[in-house]
Protein backbone atom coordinates (compact mmCIF):
# COMPACT_ATOMS: atom_id res chain seq x y z
CA UNK A 1 0.00 0.00 0.00
CA UNK A 2 0.90 3.29 -0.92
CA UNK A 3 2.20 6.31 1.88
CA UNK A 4 -0.03 9.15 0.61
CA UNK A 5 -0.06 11.25 3.45
CA UNK A 6 -2.18 14.36 3.83
CA UNK A 7 -0.75 17.37 5.13
CA UNK A 8 -1.39 16.73 9.04
CA UNK A 9 -0.01 13.30 8.75
CA UNK A 10 2.90 14.91 6.34
CA UNK A 11 3.83 17.21 9.28
CA UNK A 12 3.38 15.06 12.06
CA UNK A 13 5.28 12.55 11.42
CA UNK A 14 8.38 15.40 10.14
CA UNK A 15 8.10 16.25 13.82
CA UNK A 16 8.01 12.89 14.79
CA UNK A 17 11.71 12.53 13.00
CA UNK A 18 14.87 11.95 15.24
CA UNK A 19 16.76 14.98 16.30
CA UNK A 20 20.07 15.16 15.41
CA UNK A 21 22.21 13.52 17.95
CA UNK A 22 23.93 16.11 19.99
CA UNK A 23 27.67 15.84 20.67
CA UNK A 24 28.28 17.51 24.16
CA UNK A 25 32.57 17.30 24.58
CA UNK A 26 31.93 19.26 21.07
CA UNK A 27 29.21 21.83 21.94
CA UNK A 28 31.34 22.50 25.47
CA UNK A 29 34.54 23.35 23.07
CA UNK A 30 32.62 25.28 20.96
CA UNK A 31 31.50 27.16 24.07
CA UNK A 32 34.87 27.70 25.04
CA UNK A 33 36.04 28.90 21.83
CA UNK A 34 32.55 30.84 21.45
CA UNK A 35 33.59 33.20 24.42
CA UNK A 36 37.53 33.39 23.42
CA UNK A 37 36.00 34.82 19.78
CA UNK A 38 33.43 37.23 21.74
CA UNK A 39 36.10 38.66 24.03
CA UNK A 40 38.55 39.42 20.79
CA UNK A 41 35.63 41.13 19.09
CA UNK A 42 35.00 43.60 22.01
CA UNK A 43 38.38 44.32 21.75
CA UNK A 44 38.45 44.65 17.93
CA UNK A 45 36.55 48.01 17.85
CA UNK A 46 39.14 50.06 19.19
CA UNK A 47 41.34 49.05 16.53
CA UNK A 48 44.32 49.32 19.21
CA UNK A 49 47.76 47.43 19.19
CA UNK A 50 46.97 45.00 21.25
CA UNK A 51 50.60 43.34 23.02
CA UNK A 52 50.30 39.43 22.19
CA UNK A 53 50.68 38.93 25.91
CA UNK A 54 48.04 41.16 26.88
CA UNK A 55 45.63 39.33 24.36
CA UNK A 56 46.40 35.80 25.81
CA UNK A 57 45.62 37.00 29.14
CA UNK A 58 42.57 38.13 27.93
CA UNK A 59 41.84 34.61 26.28
CA UNK A 60 42.72 33.31 29.45
CA UNK A 61 40.24 34.98 31.18
CA UNK A 62 37.69 34.62 28.89
CA UNK A 63 37.92 31.01 29.51
CA UNK A 64 38.76 31.23 33.23
CA UNK A 65 35.42 32.75 32.98
CA UNK A 66 33.99 29.81 31.25
CA UNK A 67 35.73 27.19 34.12
CA UNK A 68 34.79 29.30 36.56
CA UNK A 69 30.65 29.87 35.40
CA UNK A 70 30.71 25.76 34.76
CA UNK A 71 31.94 24.47 37.99
CA UNK A 72 30.92 27.09 40.45
CA UNK A 73 28.86 25.58 43.32
CA UNK A 74 25.27 26.58 43.28
CA UNK A 75 24.97 29.32 45.96
CA UNK A 76 22.83 28.34 48.85
CA UNK A 77 19.93 30.13 49.52
CA UNK A 78 19.57 31.01 46.41
CA UNK A 79 16.14 30.99 44.54
CA UNK A 80 15.33 28.45 42.39
CA UNK A 81 13.51 29.75 39.53
CA UNK A 82 11.93 27.18 36.42
CA UNK A 83 10.38 28.78 34.07
CA UNK A 84 7.18 27.33 31.35
CA UNK A 85 7.37 28.76 27.85
CA UNK A 86 8.69 31.80 27.13
CA UNK A 87 7.99 34.51 29.42
CA UNK A 88 9.28 37.91 30.31
CA UNK A 89 10.77 39.05 34.16
CA UNK A 90 13.89 40.11 35.59
CA UNK A 91 15.74 40.97 38.92
CA UNK A 92 15.38 44.52 40.33
CA UNK A 93 16.60 43.90 43.96
CA UNK A 94 18.88 40.92 45.73
CA UNK A 95 19.14 39.98 48.65
CA UNK A 96 17.54 40.14 51.60
CA UNK A 97 15.07 42.63 49.66
CA UNK A 98 14.64 40.17 46.44
CA UNK A 99 12.12 41.12 44.08
CA UNK A 100 11.62 39.99 40.91
CA UNK A 101 9.54 41.48 37.99
CA UNK A 102 6.97 39.31 36.24
CA UNK A 103 5.37 40.83 33.25
CA UNK A 104 4.43 37.75 31.32
CA UNK A 105 4.52 34.08 31.47
CA UNK A 106 4.66 31.88 34.01
CA UNK A 107 7.53 31.07 36.37
CA UNK A 108 8.04 28.40 39.68
CA UNK A 109 9.79 30.48 42.66
CA UNK A 110 11.66 28.25 45.51
CA UNK A 111 13.06 30.47 48.29
CA UNK A 112 12.30 27.48 50.71
CA UNK A 113 15.85 27.67 52.11
CA UNK A 114 15.89 31.59 53.07
CA UNK A 115 14.15 33.19 56.07
CA UNK A 116 13.96 36.72 54.47
CA UNK A 117 11.01 37.90 52.85
CA UNK A 118 10.72 37.51 48.31
CA UNK A 119 8.60 39.69 46.56
CA UNK A 120 7.28 39.25 42.34
CA UNK A 121 5.70 42.30 41.41
CA UNK A 122 3.12 42.50 38.48
CA UNK A 123 1.26 45.95 37.43
CA UNK A 124 -1.30 44.87 39.29
CA UNK A 125 -0.20 42.52 42.35
CA UNK A 126 2.17 41.54 44.70
CA UNK A 127 3.56 37.94 46.23
CA UNK A 128 5.60 37.66 48.87
CA UNK A 129 7.46 34.88 49.47
CA UNK A 130 9.20 33.22 52.55
CA UNK A 131 10.22 29.75 53.20
CA UNK A 132 7.92 28.57 50.40
CA UNK A 133 7.74 27.03 46.95
CA UNK A 134 5.20 28.71 44.79
CA UNK A 135 3.78 29.14 40.79
CA UNK A 136 3.19 32.42 39.79
CA UNK A 137 1.74 33.00 36.35
CA UNK A 138 1.19 36.69 34.84
CA UNK A 139 -0.34 38.00 31.51
CA UNK A 140 -0.14 41.03 30.22
CA UNK A 141 1.48 42.64 33.28
CA UNK A 142 -1.69 41.37 35.18
CA UNK A 143 -1.15 38.73 37.76
CA UNK A 144 -3.27 35.52 36.50
CA UNK A 145 -2.50 33.00 39.05
CA UNK A 146 -0.74 32.04 42.12
CA UNK A 147 -0.03 28.02 42.94
CA UNK A 148 1.51 27.07 46.36
CA UNK A 149 3.31 23.93 46.20
CA UNK A 150 5.08 24.41 49.98
CA UNK A 151 4.87 27.29 52.29
CA UNK A 152 2.19 30.10 53.03
CA UNK A 153 2.34 33.06 51.03
CA UNK A 154 0.53 36.65 51.23
CA UNK A 155 -1.23 37.74 48.19
CA UNK A 156 -2.28 41.27 47.37
CA UNK A 157 -4.17 42.19 44.38
CA UNK A 158 -7.19 44.00 43.54
CA UNK A 159 -6.76 46.01 47.57
CA UNK A 160 -7.58 42.31 48.53
CA UNK A 161 -4.87 40.43 50.64
CA UNK A 162 -5.17 36.74 50.64
CA UNK A 163 -2.95 34.32 52.45
CA UNK A 164 -2.52 30.95 50.42
CA UNK A 165 -0.74 27.75 52.12
CA UNK A 166 0.13 24.52 50.38
CA UNK A 167 -1.96 23.19 48.28
CA UNK A 168 -4.05 26.49 47.75
CA UNK A 169 -4.37 28.17 44.44
CA UNK A 170 -5.53 31.73 43.22
CA UNK A 171 -6.59 32.87 40.11
CA UNK A 172 -7.56 36.01 38.44
CA UNK A 173 -11.29 35.06 38.16
CA UNK A 174 -11.99 33.96 41.32
CA UNK A 175 -12.34 38.13 42.59
CA UNK A 176 -14.69 38.47 40.44
CA UNK A 177 -16.66 35.46 40.88
CA UNK A 178 -18.59 37.29 43.79
CA UNK A 179 -20.27 39.73 41.09
CA UNK A 180 -20.83 36.81 39.03
CA UNK A 181 -24.99 35.28 38.59
CA UNK A 182 -25.00 31.92 38.00
CA UNK A 183 -23.27 31.65 34.12
CA UNK A 184 -25.28 30.28 31.03
CA UNK A 185 -22.61 28.22 29.31
CA UNK A 186 -22.85 29.46 25.65
CA UNK A 187 -23.04 26.58 23.47
CA UNK A 188 -20.73 26.06 20.35
CA UNK A 189 -22.13 26.06 16.84
CA UNK A 190 -21.46 23.48 14.33
CA UNK A 191 -18.57 23.73 12.27
CA UNK A 192 -17.61 26.92 13.98
CA UNK A 193 -14.61 27.50 16.09
CA UNK A 194 -14.72 28.04 19.49
CA UNK A 195 -14.36 31.76 20.80
CA UNK A 196 -14.47 30.40 24.02
CA UNK A 197 -12.33 32.47 26.45
CA UNK A 198 -8.80 31.04 27.10
CA UNK A 199 -7.38 32.05 30.13
CA UNK A 200 -3.46 32.33 31.00
CA UNK A 201 -1.48 28.86 30.80
CA UNK A 202 -2.44 26.61 33.70
CA UNK A 203 -1.22 23.53 34.96
CA UNK A 204 -3.84 21.43 37.29
CA UNK A 205 -3.54 22.91 40.63
CA UNK A 206 -4.20 20.79 43.60
CA UNK A 207 -7.20 22.09 44.98
CA UNK A 208 -9.16 25.81 44.36
CA UNK A 209 -8.87 28.62 47.04
CA UNK A 210 -11.31 28.32 49.44
CA UNK A 211 -12.80 31.62 48.36
CA UNK A 212 -14.34 29.97 45.84
CA UNK A 213 -18.17 28.62 46.10
CA UNK A 214 -17.86 24.99 44.78
CA UNK A 215 -21.36 25.45 43.32
CA UNK A 216 -20.13 27.98 41.16
CA UNK A 217 -19.37 26.88 38.22
CA UNK A 218 -16.32 29.66 36.84
CA UNK A 219 -15.97 30.73 33.23
CA UNK A 220 -12.95 31.74 32.00
CA UNK A 221 -13.43 35.42 32.17
CA UNK A 222 -10.96 38.70 31.59
CA UNK A 223 -9.55 40.06 35.04
CA UNK A 224 -12.41 42.17 35.89
CA UNK A 225 -11.91 46.41 34.79
CA UNK A 226 -11.87 48.82 37.16
CA UNK A 227 -15.04 51.37 36.84
CA UNK A 228 -12.38 54.19 36.38
CA UNK A 229 -11.39 52.78 33.27
CA UNK A 230 -13.23 54.54 30.16
CA UNK A 231 -15.05 51.87 28.92
CA UNK A 232 -15.33 50.00 31.60
CA UNK A 233 -18.96 49.95 32.56
CA UNK A 234 -19.72 48.64 28.78
CA UNK A 235 -16.86 45.99 29.15
CA UNK A 236 -19.09 44.57 32.12
CA UNK A 237 -22.33 45.34 29.84
CA UNK A 238 -20.89 43.16 27.74
CA UNK A 239 -19.79 40.16 29.92
CA UNK A 240 -23.39 40.33 32.06
CA UNK A 241 -24.88 40.09 28.04
CA UNK A 242 -22.58 37.34 26.85
CA UNK A 243 -23.27 35.03 29.94
CA UNK A 244 -27.37 35.74 29.78
CA UNK A 245 -26.84 34.40 26.72
CA UNK A 246 -27.65 37.91 24.54
CA UNK A 247 -24.70 37.93 22.44
CA UNK A 248 -26.00 40.56 19.66
CA UNK A 249 -26.29 42.73 22.84
CA UNK A 250 -23.04 42.13 23.84
CA UNK A 251 -21.17 42.73 20.79
CA UNK A 252 -22.56 46.70 20.75
CA UNK A 253 -21.28 47.31 24.60
CA UNK A 254 -18.01 45.41 23.99
CA UNK A 255 -18.02 47.66 20.21
CA UNK A 256 -18.86 51.17 22.81
CA UNK A 257 -15.90 49.79 25.40
CA UNK A 258 -13.84 49.42 22.04
CA UNK A 259 -13.90 52.50 21.26
CA UNK A 260 -13.94 54.26 24.48
CA UNK A 261 -11.11 52.30 25.94
CA UNK A 262 -8.86 53.02 22.55
CA UNK A 263 -4.88 51.67 23.37
CA UNK A 264 -5.73 51.01 26.86
CA UNK A 265 -5.05 47.15 27.76
CA UNK A 266 -9.40 46.89 28.00
CA UNK A 267 -9.68 48.15 24.54
CA UNK A 268 -7.89 45.07 22.95
CA UNK A 269 -10.13 42.88 24.90
CA UNK A 270 -12.79 44.81 24.30
CA UNK A 271 -12.18 44.87 20.91
CA UNK A 272 -11.37 41.43 20.51
CA UNK A 273 -15.18 40.20 21.97
CA UNK A 274 -16.88 42.89 19.86
CA UNK A 275 -15.96 41.03 17.20
CA UNK A 276 -16.12 37.00 18.64
CA UNK A 277 -19.77 38.31 20.42
CA UNK A 278 -21.39 39.45 16.85
CA UNK A 279 -19.66 36.51 14.94
CA UNK A 280 -21.85 34.29 17.80
CA UNK A 281 -24.69 36.65 16.89
CA UNK A 282 -24.30 35.22 13.61
CA UNK A 283 -23.94 38.97 12.73
CA UNK A 284 -21.13 38.67 9.59
CA UNK A 285 -21.94 42.15 8.96
CA UNK A 286 -21.03 43.35 12.27
CA UNK A 287 -18.13 40.59 13.24
CA UNK A 288 -16.26 40.75 9.65
CA UNK A 289 -15.07 44.45 10.43
CA UNK A 290 -14.59 44.38 13.94
CA UNK A 291 -12.53 41.35 13.51
CA UNK A 292 -10.48 42.77 10.53
CA UNK A 293 -10.14 46.19 12.94
CA UNK A 294 -9.22 44.20 15.90
CA UNK A 295 -6.20 42.57 13.73
CA UNK A 296 -5.58 45.75 12.52
CA UNK A 297 -4.77 47.60 15.74
CA UNK A 298 -3.24 44.71 17.65
CA UNK A 299 -1.23 42.58 15.15
CA UNK A 300 0.71 41.13 17.84
CA UNK A 301 -1.86 40.34 20.31
CA UNK A 302 -2.14 36.58 21.52
CA UNK A 303 -5.81 37.03 20.79
CA UNK A 304 -4.68 37.52 16.67
CA UNK A 305 -4.69 33.89 15.54
CA UNK A 306 -8.04 33.24 17.62
CA UNK A 307 -9.60 36.11 15.68
CA UNK A 308 -7.72 35.51 12.38
CA UNK A 309 -9.45 31.79 12.54
CA UNK A 310 -12.99 33.57 13.39
CA UNK A 311 -12.36 36.01 10.52
CA UNK A 312 -11.45 33.10 8.53
CA UNK A 313 -14.82 31.07 9.09
CA UNK A 314 -16.90 34.28 8.06
CA UNK A 315 -14.52 34.54 4.57
CA UNK A 316 -15.18 30.97 4.03
CA UNK A 317 -19.51 31.26 4.26
CA UNK A 318 -19.17 34.35 2.13
CA UNK A 319 -17.74 32.41 -0.65
CA UNK A 320 -13.89 34.18 -0.29
CA UNK A 321 -11.81 31.26 -0.26
CA UNK A 322 -8.49 32.88 -1.33
CA UNK A 323 -8.81 35.63 2.02
CA UNK A 324 -10.38 32.60 4.21
CA UNK A 325 -7.29 30.39 3.81
CA UNK A 326 -4.74 33.25 4.32
CA UNK A 327 -6.34 33.75 7.80
CA UNK A 328 -6.37 29.70 8.43
CA UNK A 329 -3.01 30.12 7.93
CA UNK A 330 -2.04 33.09 10.35
CA UNK A 331 -3.76 30.49 12.85
CA UNK A 332 -3.03 27.22 12.10
CA UNK A 333 0.43 27.48 14.45
CA UNK A 334 -1.60 29.00 17.53
CA UNK A 335 0.07 27.88 20.83
CA UNK A 336 -4.23 27.15 21.63
CA UNK A 337 -5.61 23.66 20.24
CA UNK A 338 -8.48 24.52 19.61
CA UNK A 339 -7.79 27.76 17.40
CA UNK A 340 -5.00 25.24 15.18
CA UNK A 341 -8.33 22.47 14.95
CA UNK A 342 -10.39 24.93 14.14
CA UNK A 343 -7.56 26.86 11.56
CA UNK A 344 -7.21 23.13 10.17
CA UNK A 345 -10.68 22.46 9.74
CA UNK A 346 -11.11 25.31 7.71
CA UNK A 347 -8.21 24.86 5.39
CA UNK A 348 -9.55 21.33 5.00
CA UNK A 349 -12.94 22.69 4.19
CA UNK A 350 -11.17 25.39 1.64
CA UNK A 351 -9.51 22.64 -0.12
CA UNK A 352 -12.96 20.29 -0.38
CA UNK A 353 -14.39 23.50 -1.85
CA UNK A 354 -11.87 23.94 -4.53
CA UNK A 355 -12.25 22.69 -8.00
CA UNK A 356 -10.10 19.60 -8.74
CA UNK B 1 -0.63 44.30 21.82
CA UNK B 2 3.16 44.77 20.36
CA UNK B 3 5.63 44.41 22.05
CA UNK B 4 9.16 46.41 21.86
CA UNK B 5 12.76 45.98 23.16
CA UNK B 6 12.42 44.82 26.66
CA UNK B 7 13.74 48.87 28.54
CA UNK B 8 13.15 47.87 32.20
CA UNK B 9 12.65 50.46 34.41
CA UNK B 10 15.49 49.89 36.25
CA UNK B 11 18.96 48.46 34.99
CA UNK B 12 18.69 44.69 34.15
CA UNK B 13 20.05 42.43 37.27
CA UNK B 14 20.27 38.95 38.62
CA UNK B 15 21.70 35.80 37.67
CA UNK B 16 21.47 34.57 34.30
CA UNK B 17 18.80 31.84 36.13
CA UNK B 18 17.31 34.79 37.41
CA UNK B 19 16.56 36.50 33.51
CA UNK B 20 14.39 35.57 31.32
CA UNK B 21 15.26 35.19 27.66
CA UNK B 22 14.65 38.55 26.74
CA UNK B 23 15.87 39.85 29.49
CA UNK B 24 19.13 37.67 29.08
CA UNK B 25 19.30 39.45 25.40
CA UNK B 26 19.10 42.71 27.28
CA UNK B 27 21.95 41.99 29.28
CA UNK B 28 23.84 40.66 26.31
CA UNK B 29 23.59 43.86 24.86
CA UNK B 30 24.50 45.99 27.64
CA UNK B 31 27.74 44.27 27.97
CA UNK B 32 26.98 41.21 30.45
CA UNK B 33 29.88 39.12 30.13
CA UNK B 34 27.89 35.96 31.73
CA UNK B 35 25.16 36.73 29.74
CA UNK B 36 26.61 35.11 25.83
CA UNK B 37 27.54 31.68 28.15
CA UNK B 38 24.19 31.56 29.65
CA UNK B 39 21.99 31.89 26.45
CA UNK B 40 24.08 29.67 24.75
CA UNK B 41 23.69 27.65 27.42
CA UNK B 42 19.85 27.46 26.95
CA UNK B 43 19.73 27.41 23.62
CA UNK B 44 22.34 25.59 21.90
CA UNK B 45 20.77 22.64 21.79
CA UNK B 46 17.85 23.96 19.71
CA UNK B 47 19.91 26.09 17.57
CA UNK B 48 22.16 22.72 16.79
CA UNK B 49 19.18 20.71 16.12
CA UNK B 50 17.88 23.27 13.89
CA UNK B 51 21.31 23.81 11.82
CA UNK B 52 21.68 19.87 11.95
CA UNK B 53 18.77 19.65 9.41
CA UNK B 54 19.63 22.91 7.07
CA UNK B 55 23.40 21.87 6.94
CA UNK B 56 25.76 18.73 7.14
CA UNK B 57 26.73 17.39 10.11
CA UNK B 58 30.45 18.42 10.89
CA UNK B 59 29.56 22.07 9.86
CA UNK B 60 26.74 22.03 11.62
CA UNK B 61 28.72 23.42 14.76
CA UNK B 62 30.54 25.91 13.42
CA UNK B 63 27.24 27.30 12.46
CA UNK B 64 26.14 27.14 15.64
CA UNK B 65 29.33 29.06 17.30
CA UNK B 66 28.69 31.63 14.38
CA UNK B 67 25.26 31.91 15.06
CA UNK B 68 25.72 32.92 18.95
CA UNK B 69 28.75 35.58 17.95
CA UNK B 70 26.50 37.04 15.84
CA UNK B 71 24.09 37.19 18.27
CA UNK B 72 26.76 38.84 20.36
CA UNK B 73 26.90 41.41 17.61
CA UNK B 74 23.58 41.93 17.43
CA UNK B 75 21.98 41.71 20.92
CA UNK B 76 21.58 45.65 20.71
CA UNK B 77 19.19 45.77 18.32
CA UNK B 78 16.93 42.71 19.28
CA UNK B 79 14.12 44.50 19.34
CA UNK B 80 11.79 41.74 21.17
CA UNK B 81 9.25 41.17 18.25
CA UNK B 82 10.04 37.36 18.13
CA UNK B 83 11.09 34.82 21.10
CA UNK B 84 14.84 34.87 21.43
CA UNK B 85 14.51 31.41 20.05
CA UNK B 86 13.08 32.38 16.64
CA UNK B 87 15.49 35.45 16.24
CA UNK B 88 18.55 32.85 16.92
CA UNK B 89 17.14 30.39 14.16
CA UNK B 90 16.62 33.45 11.42
CA UNK B 91 20.22 34.04 12.26
CA UNK B 92 21.23 29.89 11.80
CA UNK B 93 19.46 29.94 8.78
CA UNK B 94 20.66 33.12 7.66
CA UNK B 95 24.37 31.56 7.98
CA UNK B 96 23.66 28.57 6.59
CA UNK B 97 22.09 30.07 3.41
CA UNK B 98 25.51 31.76 3.10
CA UNK B 99 27.54 28.63 3.26
CA UNK B 100 25.45 26.63 1.50
CA UNK B 101 24.20 28.41 -1.57
CA UNK B 102 24.04 26.41 -5.02
CA UNK B 103 23.99 22.46 -5.63
CA UNK B 104 26.35 21.11 -3.04
CA UNK B 105 23.66 20.03 -0.81
CA UNK B 106 21.29 18.44 -3.20
CA UNK B 107 24.44 16.97 -5.16
CA UNK B 108 24.49 15.02 -1.69
CA UNK B 109 20.66 14.34 -1.46
CA UNK B 110 20.83 13.06 -4.90
CA UNK B 111 24.29 10.69 -3.99
CA UNK B 112 22.12 8.93 -1.24
CA UNK B 113 18.76 8.57 -3.04
CA UNK B 114 21.06 6.63 -5.37
CA UNK B 115 22.05 4.27 -2.68
CA UNK B 116 18.40 3.38 -1.36
CA UNK B 117 17.85 0.13 -2.49
CA UNK B 118 14.63 -0.25 -4.42
CA UNK B 119 11.39 -1.38 -2.24
CA UNK B 120 10.43 -4.84 -2.90
CA UNK B 121 8.78 -7.13 -0.24
CA UNK B 122 6.05 -5.32 1.98
CA UNK B 123 7.48 -4.57 5.48
CA UNK B 124 6.71 -7.05 8.13
CA UNK B 125 4.76 -5.06 10.36
CA UNK B 126 3.63 -1.31 11.05
CA UNK B 127 6.75 -0.61 13.04
CA UNK B 128 8.85 -1.22 10.10
CA UNK B 129 6.40 0.68 7.86
CA UNK B 130 6.89 3.63 10.08
CA UNK B 131 10.66 3.42 9.83
CA UNK B 132 11.08 3.18 6.28
CA UNK B 133 8.51 5.94 6.36
CA UNK B 134 10.61 8.28 8.29
CA UNK B 135 13.90 7.24 6.25
CA UNK B 136 11.75 7.90 3.41
CA UNK B 137 10.91 11.53 5.05
CA UNK B 138 14.28 12.09 6.19
CA UNK B 139 15.74 12.07 2.51
CA UNK B 140 13.20 13.70 0.58
CA UNK B 141 13.46 16.77 3.29
CA UNK B 142 17.22 16.60 2.56
CA UNK B 143 16.52 17.07 -1.10
CA UNK B 144 14.00 19.97 -0.74
CA UNK B 145 15.53 23.37 -2.02
CA UNK B 146 17.19 25.88 1.03
CA UNK B 147 14.19 27.60 0.82
CA UNK B 148 11.68 25.37 0.65
CA UNK B 149 14.17 23.33 3.73
CA UNK B 150 14.17 26.81 6.37
CA UNK B 151 10.75 27.25 5.59
CA UNK B 152 9.22 23.66 6.84
CA UNK B 153 11.91 23.27 9.55
CA UNK B 154 11.04 26.46 11.25
CA UNK B 155 7.42 26.52 10.86
CA UNK B 156 6.47 22.53 11.09
CA UNK B 157 9.26 20.89 12.90
CA UNK B 158 10.41 24.00 14.79
CA UNK B 159 6.62 25.22 15.23
CA UNK B 160 7.15 28.71 14.78
CA UNK B 161 4.02 30.47 14.57
CA UNK B 162 4.00 31.86 10.81
CA UNK B 163 4.09 35.65 11.53
CA UNK B 164 7.59 35.20 13.23
CA UNK B 165 8.87 32.55 10.96
CA UNK B 166 7.77 35.12 8.00
CA UNK B 167 9.73 38.19 9.90
CA UNK B 168 12.85 35.65 10.88
CA UNK B 169 13.28 34.69 6.95
CA UNK B 170 12.21 38.26 5.82
CA UNK B 171 9.59 37.35 3.06
CA UNK B 172 5.97 38.04 3.60
CA UNK B 173 3.45 35.44 5.02
CA UNK B 174 1.83 34.67 1.82
CA UNK B 175 5.47 34.34 0.82
CA UNK B 176 5.62 31.70 3.76
CA UNK B 177 2.53 29.42 2.97
CA UNK B 178 3.20 29.03 -0.08
CA UNK B 179 7.29 27.61 0.42
CA UNK B 180 5.20 25.49 2.98
CA UNK B 181 3.15 24.22 0.15
CA UNK B 182 5.68 23.25 -2.48
CA UNK B 183 7.79 21.99 0.62
CA UNK B 184 4.50 19.83 1.12
CA UNK B 185 4.13 18.70 -2.43
CA UNK B 186 7.80 18.30 -3.22
CA UNK B 187 8.22 16.03 0.26
CA UNK B 188 4.78 13.72 -1.30
CA UNK B 189 6.17 13.62 -4.71
CA UNK B 190 9.76 12.30 -3.36
CA UNK B 191 8.25 10.07 -0.96
CA UNK B 192 6.16 8.34 -3.47
CA UNK B 193 9.43 8.25 -6.03
CA UNK B 194 11.44 6.25 -3.09
CA UNK B 195 8.44 4.21 -2.61
CA UNK B 196 8.30 2.81 -6.33
CA UNK B 197 12.42 2.91 -6.08
CA UNK B 198 12.61 5.00 -8.98
CA UNK B 199 14.83 8.12 -8.71
CA UNK B 200 15.72 11.13 -11.27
Amino acid sequence: MTWQPDDRELDAAARALPPPPGDPARAEEVRTALLAAAARQVQLPRRTWVPVAALGVALAAAASIAIWLAVRPIEPGLPRIATTGSGSFARLVDWPAYTLWLDEGRIELDVATRDETARVLTRDGEVAIRRSHVAIAASHGRLSEVAVREGSVELRAEQHVIVLHAGETWTATQLAQREVIVPTPTPAPAHEPIAEPHPARRPAPPRPAKALAPEVVPPASPPPADPATPGAADFRAGWTALRAGDASGAAKRFALACTAAAAAPLGEDACFWAGAAAQRANDPATARPALAGFLARFPGSPRAPEASALLGWILYAGGDLDAAATRFHAAEHDRVPQVRASAQKGLEAIARSRPK
Amino acid sequence: MTEGKLLPFRRVEGTPAELSDRALVSALGEGDPAALGALYDRFHRDVHRFVARLAREPDAWDVVQSTFLAAHRSAKRFRGESAVKTWLFAIAANLVRQQYRGEARRQRATELLAAVPSATAAPAHDLMMREQQQRWLALALDRLTPALREAYVLCVIEEVPGVEAARALAIREASLYRRLSDARELLRTTIAELERGGVR
